[in-house]
Parts: C-alpha cells; structure tokens; sequence
C-alpha cells in the first residue's frame, strides 16, 4: 500500500496543485481545508505525513498540532510545516511540538517539495 | 589823511555790503542748522518708526507661523511660545513658562533616544541641531512624531538661549506606514496566487498530466519564467516592507563564513558560468557575526547585481576580510559602472541607472536600496566606487 500524506491548507489552489503533484509521485493523499478537519481526518487515517499550514480558520496549524500532540498515535505523527509567511516565531512554535521541518512555500518548486517528501518519509 | 586803523577805513559802501553777507551767511547756516536737525529729527523718527513696525511684524510673525516655536532660557526652560507651539502641546503659554522642552522629548528607537538625552548639553553648549527626528510626549499623553530645530541665540546678554522650531510630522510617518503595511499586506495577498500559477504550470508541463507539443510547452515555459519574475520582485517587496517597518528581527548569530558564502555562490554560479565569468573568491576571515538572513540579502544581491552588469567573460571578486575590528566584505567587478551623474542616487528606491535599464531589462531598483538598509540594520555601512565602463567596486563594513 503506498504511503499516506495528508495536506492540510486552506487556500484550496495551491493546496490541490501540491496534493496531485504528489500523487503524480505516487503517493496516496487527502486534503482538509483547515485545522479542525485536518485533525479528525489525521486521527482517522493516521498518514504517514501531515503538511501542516499555520495561518488557517477555525482552528490554525500550531492549534491543531498541539491538540494532535496530545493523542497517542498523534504523539508521533510526522508534520512538516508549510506557511507563506517567514514567521519565525510560529515556526520555531511547531519546531517544539516535533515538527521535522518547513517549508516556506513561495521558495520551492513543486517537484523540490516532493523531493524533501521523499527525503523525509521514503518512496511511495 | 588821518592814519586811522584799516577797519575803519573801509569805503561805507564795502562795509555795508560785507555785513549784509555776513548777515545772509548766519541766517543761511541757522537755516541749514535748523532744517538739519528737522532732518535728522525726521530720520531718526523715521527709523524707530520703521523699527517699530519691522518688530511688530517679526513678532506678527513669530506669533502666526504654521510652525511651533519656543523662546527658551538657558537651561532649555519655556518662555516665549507662539500660537503653533500652544496648539502643538496642548497647553497655554503659561502653563509651557518655565517647564523645561527637552521633558517633553523622546525618541522610538534607541538612536533617537540617545539623541535626545544628549540634547540638554548641546544647548547649554551653543550647539544648533537641525531637523532631529523625535517624538513628543503631551501631558495629556497623546504624542506627535516632530523635527525638532534649536537655533542659538548670539547675543549673550539676551536671558534668551534659544529658539526651538518643532516641524509636527506625525501625519507623514502615518502615511509613510500605511504605504509600507499595504505594500506588506497586498505582497502577502499575492504570494498564495502566485504560489498557485507556479505549481499548476508544473504539472502542467509534467508527462504525468499528458503530453505537450512544442509550442505549448514553449507557453508554458513562458509563463514559468513570468511566475518567477512575479515571485522575486514580490519578495523584494516584502523584505524592503519588513526592513522599513522595522519588522525583521535581526538574530546575531556567529557564521562561517566560507561555507555561508560558498552556499550563496552555488545559487548564483549557473548565471556566471553561463556568460563565462570569472568569479575569483578570497574569504580571509573565518566568522562573521550577523543575522543569516540579512547577511544573505547583502552578499547575495551584491553578487548577483556583479554578474549582471558585467558583460561575458567578466571578472568578478569577492573579499571577505577583518579590518579595524569590522568584517570587511568587497564585490567588485570590470562590468558597465555607474554613471557619475547618477551616483548619488544609486541607493535610492526604485532606482535604476541609465545604462543598467539596456543592459539587463529586468531589475527592481530595490537591489542596492534593501542592501543597504540591511547593512545599516546589521549596524554597518556600505560605499562603493565606481567608473562607467570600467567597473565597480563595492564595500560593505560591518563592524564585529
């Protein structure tokens, strides 16, 4: 079975663009449009890897990180942080709660972000 | 003939003519005695009338100017305050007689600040000051951003030691801020659109969505490159907001700077090799200590600004090195130079110069202008020197 990434963003443009080049890859995702989604779709399907936005309605990425960090399967979940915004600050935030890294959107081109996808958890 | 004495013996005629000149004499020297001292009464009358009307029309002056001033005594204590200055503090001439202006006085940042604190002296010294941008603390509490001026008063004997002239600019800082958040605002708006189009056009170049034909691959590629363009000016914009509102906060952190510069070369070596540069680096100093990322703007731009002006097989040089207990970095190139004339515009935003437009069409302006704002964040300087046709060479010195 191919690994499982969940992309949680809402700004569903680049958010979908992201989910299919990464299916183009190979690999299985689902998308959520902000934190509360995201949550219960991550403790539903447990991914493989959570792409975590920070700036989000209803519940934003750090939020929702924190609630996730406190389940027991959550404790565990690989996040990799994606934000628009150089915050170091909330970076640094999701860095404490175990984020493996981040990735600041507007610098990377999609085929590198998939490569770092494929650094961080392996091939599909 | 008797030998009478020779006054008497003048003809008669003679001496009635000669008296009634001398009479004629007297009576035009009282006349011109007179009318002088009228003319000189009138003069003088004159005078002191034009004095009182000349310093009835400085104090008109003084007290209708759209400009606050103060009349101030020795120690920098109020005396005299025009209407402007009543309505800048909100406070009536008696209540500002006596109070000291330099109370009143503060600064935002910690340059301005210490300023400030060093004003008191500089009055009591004689010294002028010209334009120092401060804030104003109301007793009410509001405050205005001001140009503060001190002219000294010559005139030693004067109990007056001074006048203070304070420019109220809150309202331009206001806008001046507006204009920089909204830059920040839209440029962040833009950045998910932008973020978008980029990885859309990927996919749609990639086999895994199909297959293109030339020519539409050759759309694609174009509108890639645009994407790019879009994205680099968006976050030049950015960072030029950030640094203008004082946002970015610059984390000194101890660098080495080989493997720092050697990082930033490998982004740019394609764009040299291409046009078959010669990019020589000499780093003879082992750490820097800076902020990463400014330091990135500066060494970054510097190089890729040399490798754009500099026509092919060019040379470029970088030197990094300690001098005076400052890190000492130089770029220098043999490219197109900048113009004389236009020199002293060169740091300025948005500015490009004439024959930078022909030889390299794109290009901001806002290189050298976030360059050095970044440099003087990092509490450094930047100059350079240059001659058009035969290169330039800049110097950025960050003291450690």
């Amino acid at each position: 079975m191919a690994k499982h990434i969940l992309v949680i963003d809402d700004e569903q443009d680049p958010r979908s663009a992201l989910a299919q080049g990464l299916r183009n890859e190979g690999y299985e995702v689902t998308e959520a449009g902000d934190g509360e989604e995201g949550l219960a779709k991550a403790l539903e399907i447990k991914p493989d890897l959570i792409m975590l936005d920070i700036v989000m309605p209803k519940m934003d990425g750090l939020q929702m990180l924190q609630a996730l960090r406190e389940d027991e399967w959550g404790k565990n979940a690989q996040i990799l942080m994606l934000t628009v915004r150089e915050e170091m600050s909330g970076l640094s935030k999701a860095i404490e709660l175990g984020a493996l890294d981040y990735l600041i959107k507007t610098n990377w081109k999609l085929h590198e972000i998939v490569e770092k996808v494929r650094e961080k958890i392996g091939t599909p | 003939m008797d030998p009478s004495p020779a006054l008497f013996s003048y003809d008669p005629f003679w001496f009635v003519i000669l008296t009634l000149f001398s009479l004629i004499l007297c009576i035009l020297t009282v006349i011109l005695i007179v009318r002088a001292r009228s003319v000189a009464a009138i003069l003088a009358e004159r005078s002191l009338a034009d004095l009182l009307s000349s310093r009835e029309l400085f104090y008109t002056l003084y007290r209708n100017s759209p400009v606050p001033y103060l009349l101030l005594l020795k120690g920098g204590e109020i005396s005299l305050v025009n209407d402007a200055a009543v309505r800048l503090f909100g406070m009536t001439n008696e209540e500002l007689r006596g109070k000291t202006l330099f109370d009143f006085l503060t600064g935002d940042e910690p340059a301005a600040e210490q300023q400030v604190e060093i004003l008191p002296s500089k009055f009591r010294q004689g010294a002028p000051i010209n334009n120092l941008d401060c804030k104003l603390v109301r007793t009410d509490g509001q405050t205005r951003y001001i140009l503060l001026s001190l002219f000294p008063v010559e005139d030693k004997s004067n109990p007056h030691r001074g006048l203070a002239a304070l420019v109220d600019i809150t309202k331009q800082k206001e806008v001046d801020k507006a204009k920089t958040e909204f830059v920040s605002l839209a440029s962040h708006q833009l950045r998910t659109p932008l973020a978008s189009m980029r990885w859309n056009a990927e996919l749609l170049a990639s086999p895994k969505s199909g297959t293109l034909n030339e020519v539409q691959q050759g759309y694609v590629m174009k509108i890639e490159r645009a994407v790019e363009r879009m994205n680099a000016l968006i976050g030049d914009f950015l960072n030029m907001s950030r640094l203008e509102l004082g946002m970015l906060q610059a984390e000194p952190t101890r660098i080495v700077l080989r493997d720092f510069i050697a990082e930033i070369l490998r982004e740019l070596e394609v764009s040299a090799e291409e046009k078959h540069i010669d990019l020589s680096v000499d780093v003879d100093l082992t750490h820097i200590t800076a902020d990463p990322n400014l330091l990135h703007h500066i060494v970054a731009n510097l190089i890729s600004n040399a490798v754009k002006y500099t026509p092919e097989e060019g040379t470029i040089r970088l030197r990094a090195y300690e001098h005076d207990g400052a890190a000492i970095i130089e770029v220098s190139d043999n490219g197109v130079g900048i113009p004389e004339a236009e020199q002293d515009k060169l740091f300025d935003k948005f500015f490009r110069a004439s024959n930078a437009k022909t030889t390299a069409a794109e290009g901001t302006g806002l290189g050298l202008y976030i360059v050095k704002l970044a440099a003087e964040r990092l509490g450094g300087t930047i100059s350079f020197a240059s001659k058009e046709g035969l290169g330039t060479a800049f110097t950025v010195r960050l003291p450690q």
